[in-house]
């Protein structure tokens, strides 16, 4: 008897460790088309973008930051197994950029947003969720037929299309909330662009963004603002290297290059 | 009588038996724990690697020291190793900048 009691105590918690793990049901797969410089509109960035989906949950974050990270572990490993006359050589040039590090996670419309800043990691809550408006337009992308509806988010308009033929309140990012999947969002200007490439069914763990600080979107705001204005500072504090002059100015140029914030 | 002293001959043999496992099995738990120990002992205290970080499109190094262990602010190897891996690429993405093929760390609307 004792047996038994223990038995089923100890399956009972194995499954509620298993159930711990949100892992997906669906998964949309978008393109991200956008500039980093809306004035200079030459050789706009793409990226594959994953939103997975488990009932009222979503986890949305690029395909290529996990690929990333895993290369660059792989590169930075050997290199630190394999010394060169005693001194370890570390060579990031062969590690595949990642261009959007942003993350949504969504629990029943309420919406979490994870953010990386160089070594450092925020998350807030979506304090300003889009009010979209649906109109009568339509038009067929995939075979699916979508609705039109425009919103506001951060200042800028967005024209989103949505289908009802799936009936998920999902979306790329934070644009969520409409009576079906938004396959396609852009704003007028077409300086952000998100497309759907593919909608499955599939079962993948939904882990989130881990060490993250909880905040507020200013406190967030204010840091990256720090960071576009003093990077070569920001960057040599958080990683403890002094920087060559040379690449002080490096630094601070190309961080101010950017300027098509998603926010 | 005979049953007797066969069965308490055994019940020796057998408790004999049990104690040198009893004792063997100790001496390889003390070996144990003291190797543990020895690799604890080890992972607490510091220890440091230098490393060059390069940068591929100036084709300069940075040199730099990684420590873990007791004082250095980082608990084990592997999250040294980590954290340094992490600072380089960060340096390579801010250095060479945006559309490298080498990071996006100034681009990207995040």
């Amino acid at each position: 008897m004792r047996f038994y009691i223990l038995f089923s105590i100890l399956f009972s918690s194995i499954l509620y460790s298993q159930s711990d793990s949100l892992k997906s049901q669906y998964e949309v797969i978008y393109k991200i088309k956008s500039f980093n410089d809306t004035l200079y509109k030459y050789n706009a960035a793409e990226e594959n973008l994953s939103l997975l989906i488990k009932g009222h949950k979503s986890l949305f974050r690029s395909t290529q930051k996990a690929i990333s990270d895993s290369i660059a572990m792989a590169i930075g490993k050997k290199s630190f197994e394999n010394p060169v006359d005693g001194k370890v050589i570390l060579d990031m040039k062969n590690v595949p950029g990642v261009y959007f590090k942003s993350e949504v996670f969504s629990d029943n419309g309420k919406q979490t947003i994870y953010k990386e800043l160089m070594r450092n990691r925020f998350s807030f809550p979506l304090e300003d969720p889009i009010q979209w408006k649906i109109g009568n337009e339509t038009k067929i992308i995939e075979n699916y037929s979508c609705k039109k509806a425009t919103g506001k988010y951060k200042g800028r308009h967005y024209v989103a299309w949505f289908t009802e033929a799936i009936p998920i309140p999902d979306g790329p990012y934070v644009f969520k909330g409409l009576p079906g999947l938004v396959l396609e969002v852009y704003d007028p200007s077409d300086n952000i662009h998100f497309t759907m490439v593919s909608f499955k069914k599939v079962v993948k763990p939904m882990t989130l963004m881990k060490d993250a600080f909880a905040t507020k979107y200013s406190t967030f705001y204010k840091a990256r603002q720090n960071s576009i204005d003093n990077a070569a500072g920001v960057l040599s504090n958080q990683t403890g290297i002094t920087l060559k002059p040379a690449d002080i100015a490096r630094i601070n140029s190309n961080a101010k290059r950017n300027n098509n914030y998603l926010d | 009588m005979k049953k007797l002293l066969l069965l308490s001959t055994f019940a020796i043999v057998g408790l004999t038996n049990a104690k040198s496992i009893d004792l063997e099995k100790g001496k390889k738990e003390n070996e144990k724990k003291s190797d543990q120990k020895k690799e604890s002992e080890s992972e607490l205290k510091m220890q440091c690697i230098q490393n060059a970080m390069f940068v591929w499109c100036t084709g300069e190094f940075y040199h730099d020291t990684v420590c873990w262990g007791e004082g250095s602010g980082t608990a084990t190897y592997q999250q040294a190793i980590a954290d340094e891996i992490h600072n380089s690429q960060l340096l390579t993405e801010y250095i060479c900048g945006q559309g490298t093929g080498s990071g996006w760390g100034t681009g990207g609307p995040n």
